[in-house]
């Protein structure tokens, strides 16, 4: 377990991604080490929390339309197309396998600290009231999970979440997939639209999301006195990987329409 | 509905309409509807309305009401007339060190039915939770009733130069007669679009207007009839954002930022907020001290010749020494330039002074301003 | 905690009663690592089961989890007032708190099982 392995994934379809995903973790399991994918999305895209009601996303308006893909971790629904995704997996034996909020933080916690090293201030939501039970909000970045990372802003006295993370624990190893708003998604609005981070310090102070996703690597690694390795063939073209086979779940509407 | 986050009667309306949600202070409210400078130049042109719901209202009556709120607050209760409305500060000096808990608005209402006095006090959404202890920890044994009516009521402000002949069209002739006739700082009582409201001539824009409280239940009809009247008038919906860069170019300033425990009102321009003489309210003498003293740093404004502001947090210098640090700022659309508030050395402070703002790893020359950077002009049509 | 209790490595518990049935919960070292529970999926009375396979969903605030079927099986009974009762979850692990019962297809699956001693110290050795 010393090398934090990276994947620079193009963009693929939701359930395409999952199905990376999915595949990220079982992968993280075999080879006993961190690894770490980045990805993008063909298209604006709606990805749902494993246990979201899929009536509740059919009745807001400012959604209507746009493609929606059910995780498999759980959480709150997200607007995928202009944010950073990420997904991470890790053994369960790892010291970040051992708690969900071990995993959080420290993910988190190394985000922060590049932001930082750009001149953003963002910071992990403290454990409170708020953390709990908030589920009725169906929008991931309306809740407020321990160590999610806020933002001061975009106007005086209002904090904005900028970052959030979901997981889902399976017997030997930990997938863990987020978010970043690094920009907002124009392909949607009200109540689906929420600050991001450029709406927050105007679009040319935002960092470019590839050298800030390879900073954030960088830092994981760090942290954890490993070395980092890229891998050339993203997962998502690796035709021998089975994904799109695997990935067919993730289109089947009884997975997505299952609550 | 999250029990954790609040929302005020109006956010249905607000995320029907396009209102992207924020959290502002425990309360789920919109930042913007579409674009906030849109939202704010209509303000400024026509009339915006903002829904404050989220502000904490206070209802405070009895026997010995006048007499209890006096000794609390830095303003003059007792002698206030009814429908009279005062900026105040609220002090505290359960700590040891006396520190300014929030500003409000106390007003008088018209008595209750047996003669009783009627109060009504307005403070900010972040305090409200800390100004109700702090005040029920000093109610006397008798005399006194205190009840926080925030979640029974809405709170909705139409502002700009349209908004008065909005509201009055929504009014019986003798009701709008009367809320025109309000001067500045003046409340009454109306029926708005067949609603009861209390009506006060007060606002946060630098525009004129009003801001109405109703049921909640009230909430909704009324704004949507307010909304119905001045839309093709030019009314726009405004969220956050606007009633940010809108105070911030009326000089106002925003508890947190502006105002803070530690602040000395008079450095921060808030005199007025503030009588003295022979007054006994928490920290009376500490406070008179500052003013007779003064030291430390005194907020101004700052102009930037460029969009781009310097923010809260954000380090005022000349050349290499730190003179001071920002605490609101952003583009202003009224202006066309950017525009920020901060506490600033004394030998710095008068205008004209070129400083410059730290944004990020840059500087950007600024100018220190006299406020308010914009206001309005208030010949009467 | 009866000690004929034992115990699968993904931290499910399972108690035998008559007829070759067992009962099967969630250990109270699994329970208190998820905190804040929020939902949970239970299977369908039944389902046939494969040891091993997930048979249900728990998820916490902070992530969701899997419920592994200590031992191949049919599921003949589910605690069905557990989703809306969660808190039940962590005041009564090992009793109110139980998840399913399964009829055992071969209860000498049990034997590969942890006995009380061998999963704590299993769970002594897990980072926290």
């Amino acid at each position: 377990m010393n090398t934090l392995t990276i994947w620079w994934d193009a963009a693929a379809d939701g359930p395409t991604n999952m199905a990376a995903d999915e595949w990220l973790a079982a992968e993280a399991e075999r080879r006993g080490s961190l690894l770490l994918r980045f990805y993008g999305w063909t298209e604006t895209t709606i990805s749902l929390g494993g246990f979201q009601k899929i009536d509740e996303a059919r009745q807001i308006e400012a959604i209507r339309g746009v493609p929606l893909v059910r995780r498999p971790s759980g959480g709150g629904a997200i607007v995928h197309g202009s944010d950073l995704t990420y997904a991470a997996a890790v053994p369960k034996r790892h010291p970040w396998g051992a708690s969900p909020q071990v995993f959080y933080d420290a993910l988190h916690g190394a985000m922060v600290e590049t932001l930082a090293e750009h001149g953003i201030r963002a910071w992990p939501h403290p454990a409170d009231a708020r953390s709990r039970h908030d589920e009725s909000l169906f929008f991931c970045f309306d809740r407020r999970a321990t160590g999610d990372l806020v933002m001061a802003g975009p106007a005086s006295g209002t904090v904005s979440k900028i970052m959030g993370s979901a997981q889902r624990r399976l017997a030997g190893v930990v997938l863990q997939h987020g978010s970043l708003l690094l920009r907002g998604n124009t392909a949607v609005a009200g109540s689906a639209r929420h600050p991001a981070v450029s709406d927050i310090v105007g679009g040319q102070s935002v960092p470019e999301e590839t050298a800030l996703s390879r900073a954030w690597g960088a830092r994981i690694a760090h942290g954890l006195g490993v070395a980092v390795r890229e891998e050339e063939t993203p997962v998502v073209r690796g035709g021998d990987l089975g994904i799109e086979a695997s990935s067919s779940r993730f289109r089947d509407d009884r997975w997505t329409a299952r609550r | 509905m999250s029990q954790l986050l609040l929302e005020t009667p109006l956010v249905g309306w607000h995320v029907a309409h396009g209102g992207r949600m924020v959290d502002f202070a425990g309360w789920r409210m919109p930042v913007q509807y579409a674009s906030i400078v849109e939202e704010h130049l209509a303000t400024r042109r026509a009339a915006g309305i903002f829904d404050v719901s989220h502000m904490g209202r206070l209802a405070i009556s009895g026997t010995a009401a006048v007499e209890w709120l006096e000794s609390l607050l830095t303003r003059k209760v007792a002698g206030i007339e009814v429908g009279r409305v005062r900026y105040t500060l609220i002090t505290s000096d359960a700590g040891g060190q006396p520190v300014v808990l929030d500003d409000a608005l106390v007003s008088r209402d018209t008595d209750a039915a047996d003669g009783t006095t009627r109060l009504a006090l307005v403070c900010n959404a972040s305090n409200r939770d800390r100004v109700v202890a702090w005040l029920t920890s000093r109610l006397p044994a008798a005399g006194v009733t205190f009840a926080d009516r925030t979640l029974e009521t809405a709170m909705i402000a139409v502002q700009g130069p349209l908004a008065m002949q909005i509201v009055g069209s929504l009014c019986t002739p003798a009701d709008a007669a009367r809320i025109a006739g309000l001067g500045n700082y003046r409340a009454t009582s109306a029926v708005v679009a067949g609603h009861a409201a209390a009506v006060s001539r007060t606002g946060y824009t630098g525009e004129d207007g009003v801001e109405l409280v109703v049921d909640a239940a009230a909430a909704t009809p009324v704004w949507e009839a307010i909304h119905a009247a001045g839309a093709p008038l030019g009314l726009r919906a405004c969220g956050l954002g606007a009633r940010d860069t809108l105070r911030l170019e009326a000089g106002m300033p925003l508890y947190g930022h502006e105002l803070r425990e530690d602040s000395d009102p008079s450095a921060i321009g808030l005199d007025l907020a503030v009588n003295l003489e022979g007054r006994s309210f928490p920290g009376a003498g500490h406070y008179c001290g500052l003013r007779n003293h003064p030291a430390g740093r005194v907020r101004v404004g700052l102009t930037f010749d460029s969009k781009r502001s310097a923010r809260e947090g954000d380090a005022v210098m000349q050349g290499d020494r730190q003179v001071g640090v920002v605490t609101s700022g952003s583009f202003a659309p009224t202006l066309g330039t950017a525009v920020a508030m901060a506490m600033v050395d004394r030998d710095v402070a008068s205008p004209g002074t070129a400083v410059e703002g730290v944004i990020r790893d840059s500087r950007q020359p600024a100018v220190v301003a006299p406020l308010p950077f914009y206001q309005r002009d208030k010949r009467r049509a | 905690m009866a000690a004929d209790l034992k115990f699968a490595k993904t931290h499910e518990w399972v108690r035998p009663e008559a007829d070759g049935v067992l009962t099967v919960g969630v250990s109270s070292y699994a329970v208190e690592a998820l905190t804040d529970l929020v939902f949970m999926q239970l299977p369908a009375v039944g389902r046939k089961v494969k040891a091993g396979e997930s048979f249900g969903e728990i998820e916490s605030v902070k992530a969701v989890s899997d419920l592994y079927a200590p031992v191949s099986g049919e599921i003949v009974e589910v605690n069905a007032a557990l989703p809306g009762n969660l808190e039940t979850l962590g005041k009564d692990p090992y009793g109110d708190g139980w998840v399913v019962r399964i009829k055992a297809d071969n209860p000498a699956e049990m034997d590969g099982l942890l006995d009380r001693a061998a999963y704590d110290s299993l769970v002594g050795s897990q980072p926290h």
